[in-house]
C-alpha cells in the first residue's frame, strides 16, 4: 500500500468515525428526547397508533446507533487489516450484512416519521430504501467473494 | 490438494536448511512452511523457478501429482 493512499485512508477513516460518533449522539438524543419530552420534538401521541409511534421512534434510534457502530467497527477493522497486509478481512462480511439491516431499519423508520408527528397513520415503504438495502447486500456478497479470493491469494507462494 | 510439494527431499539431498532456502528464493520462512505442508493454494512460476535454481533440480523433482486426494476442494 502506497504511503499517500494509506494517509488518505487514515484521514477518511478518522472522519467516518467522527461522523458516526456524532450521528450516534444525535440519534440517541432525538430518540430518547422524543419519548421523554415529545412536545419539544414535534411528536404528538395518538392512543390508537401510539405503539406504532413508539416503534418508529425507537426503531429509528436503534437502527441509527447500530449502523453507526457497525460502520465504525468496519472502518477500524479494515484499516488494522491493511496494516497487516490483509485487503479484505473476513470479519467484515457479517458487519456489512448487519449494516444493511440496520441502515434499512433506520431509513424505514425515518421515512415514517410522519406517524410520530401524527400526520400519517399507516406505515409506508420507500422504494429508495429498499434499493439501497439490496445494493448494500449485493456489495456484501461481492465483498465475500473478494475475501475468498484474497485468502487464496495469500496462500499463493 | 492433489499436488504435493516435495521440498524436504531436495533439502536433504542438497544438505540445506529451510531458512537458507527461504533466504535464497526470497520468501519468508512462514511461506516456505506453507509450501512444504501442502497448505499453499498456488505457486507462482517465479517462485518455482527460484526453487529449482536454489535446489539445482527440475520442477518434476519437487512437484508430485497424487490423484484422489481432496479433489472436492478444487470445486
Amino acid at each position: 500500500m502506497k504511503t499517500n493512499s494509506t494517509k488518505s485512508l487514515k484521514w477518511l477513516a478518522a472522519l467516518v468515525i467522527i461522523l458516526c460518533a456524532a450521528t450516534t449522539i444525535h440519534v440517541t438524543w432525538q430518540g430518547i428526547g422524543s419519548i421523554v419530552n415529545p412536545e419539544s420534538f414535534g411528536v404528538q401521541w395518538y392512543d390508537d397508533v401510539k405503539w406504532l409511534q413508539v416503534a418508529v421512534l425507537v426503531g429509528r434510534m436503534l437502527g441509527g446507533i447500530a449502523f453507526s457502530i457497525l460502520m465504525t467497527i468496519f472502518i477500524i477493522k479494515s484499516v488494522r487489516a491493511l496494516k497487516n497486509g490483509v485487503l479484505f478481512p473476513r470479519c467484515n462480511v457479517g458487519i456489512l450484512y448487519g449494516s444493511a439491516a440496520s441502515f434499512f431499519l433506520y431509513r424505514f423508520c425515518y421515512s415514517n416519521m410522519g406517524i410520530a408527528s401524527g400526520v400519517e397513520r399507516t406505515l409506508l415503504i420507500n422504494l429508495d430504501d429498499v434499493i439501497v438495502l439490496l445494493v448494500i447486500i449485493i456489495f456484501a456478497i461481492i465483498y465475500k467473494f473478494a475475501v475468498k479470493v484474497s485468502e487464496e491469494n495469500s496462500l499463493t507462494i | 490438494m492433489p499436488i504435493i510439494v516435495n521440498v524436504d527431499v531436495m533439502l536433504a539431498k542438497r544438505k540445506m536448511s529451510s531458512g537458507e532456502l527461504a533466504d535464497k528464493i526470497g520468501i519468508t520462512a512462514a511461506n516456505l512452511s506453507i509450501l512444504k505442508t501442502g497448505k499453499a493454494k498456488a505457486v507462482r512460476f517465479s517462485t518455482l523457478s527460484a526453487l529449482c535454481k536454489a535446489l539445482d533440480c527440475q520442477p518434476g523433482d519437487i512437484l508430485e501429482y497424487q490423484p484422489g486426494e481432496d479433489e472436492d476442494d478444487e470445486q
